[in-house]
């Protein structure tokens, strides 16, 4: 399981304690899981002030990691992103009169995460997947994975209620899985 | 297209709303609470997960500094100072003398009573979180610092509780930052330390009333 797969391999190790693994990971991962962050956060202190505290989970969690559920990459950048769409979060809560700033900011970094993708076996059958979804929720979709992006600042972006937002986000989730589940 | 099992379709759907990431902040920690309690809520949300993983390919990488001296100083409690680091001669040297006096100057300031360090009493831990918060005894001060997992967020606070016996919990402070020091008012072993969530302000009505997040029994004095 883990011969195609040294990011779950090393996760293996970690779980028994062992430390040069751990140094290893953060080698192996660091870039990536930075640029996951700084997607997110949109800023470079916030983003390595995440990576501290998502590494520091990496080592507390790597028992939890289970490699026949899924891969140590997609395992990572799930913590990644967790972490950081939570920051979020509870920055809005600090600041919800900033709704609309956050909206101007974010009105014009959306763009088709889809296009630069290699386009082969699994990644081939999520383009075509994404593709049949509306442009506007497939959009939005990948506006909510990749950037954060709460109901309300979509439902912002493309003018529609919060609940149709939520009904759009939910039924295009459901074709998804329809569709990449076959 | 979907199943007739409603209760399994709304678990199928926040396994989803949560690893898209749309959730406000409440459900977003209720659902995270139950990945840890609920197998196959944690099961459907590992299957998103893998579902949405194309995507990924879309994260560009950033190289990151090193910064695994400071998380490894984090968790296993090395000090930063004692890590190895790689800097220029005259940096290093710089630095170096700049230790030195400084140094210098603690022992001048210090000499007559040179602080000890704490001694362990006990962590206050979970299985269900990452928090640790590390209790620590120096003559009368009791130190409670957090060596790992992170802060309340907006709006809330973690407290500190004393629960001796059966009597219900006494508040002994707030924790805003990393750590609480204390006067350490007769703690006994078997006494319990518990950090509970509150609104900021700490708990209105004088007993927890948020989640117990982590707990520790003193073990000795």
């Amino acid at each position: 399981m883990t011969d195609d797969d040294p990011i779950a391999a090393l996760l293996t190790r970690i779980a028994a304690q062992e430390r040069a693994a751990f140094a290893d990971i953060y080698s192996a991962a660091s870039s990536k899981l930075m640029g996951v962050l700084l997607r997110i956060l949109g800023n470079r202190a916030e983003a390595e002030d995440a990576l501290q505290e998502v590494f520091t989970r990496v080592w507390l969690r790597a028992a939890r990691f289970d490699g026949t559920k899924g891969r140590g990459m997609t395992w990572l950048i799930a913590i990644a992103r967790n972490h950081a769409i939570d920051r979020l979060r509870s920055r809005k809560v600090e600041s919800s009169n900033d709704d609309g700033e956050a909206v101007a900011q974010l009105a014009d970094t959306g763009r088709s995460a889809l296009s630069g993708l290699v386009a082969e076996g699994e990644a081939r059958r999520a383009v075509k997947c994404f593709e049949e979804l509306e442009p506007d929720r497939s959009a939005a979709v990948q506006g909510a994975y990749l950037e954060g992006l709460s109901y309300e600042v979509l439902a912002a972006r493309y003018g529609v209620p919060i609940n149709t937002m939520r009904t759009w986000l939910r039924r295009s989730l459901l074709a998804l899985r329809e569709c990449l589940d076959q | 297209m979907t199943t007739p099992d409603t209760l399994q379709d709304d678990a199928e759907l926040l396994a989803a709303e949560y690893v898209l990431g749309t959730l406000p902040l409440e459900a977003r920690e209720a659902a995270a609470t139950r990945i840890r309690r609920d197998m196959h809520f944690a099961l459907a949300v590992a299957r998103w997960e893998e579902r949405l993983s194309p995507l990924n390919n879309d994260f560009d990488d950033v190289p990151a500094p090193n910064l695994l001296p400071q998380i490894e100083a984090r968790l296993f409690g090395l000090p930063a100072a004692a890590q190895p680091t790689k800097r220029t001669f005259w940096k290093s040297w710089f630095g170096g003398a700049a230790v030195a006096a400084a140094l210098g100057v603690a022992v001048l300031a210090f000499l007559p009573t040179a602080p000890l360090p704490f001694a362990p009493l006990t962590t206050l831990a979970s299985d269900a979180s990452d928090l640790r918060y590390e209790v620590g005894l120096r003559g009368n001060e009791l130190r409670i610092a957090r060596i790992a997992g992170t802060a309340a967020e907006a709006g809330r606070v973690h407290e500190l509780w004393l629960i001796i016996g059966n009597a219900p919990p006494v508040s002994l402070g707030l924790i805003k930052g990393q750590e609480l020091t204390l006067a350490s008012m007769g703690l006994a072993p078997g006494m319990v330390l518990a950090i509970s969530l509150e609104p900021t302000g700490g708990s209105p009505t004088g007993a927890p009333t948020g989640p117990v997040l982590v707990t520790g029994v003193v073990e000795k004095i």
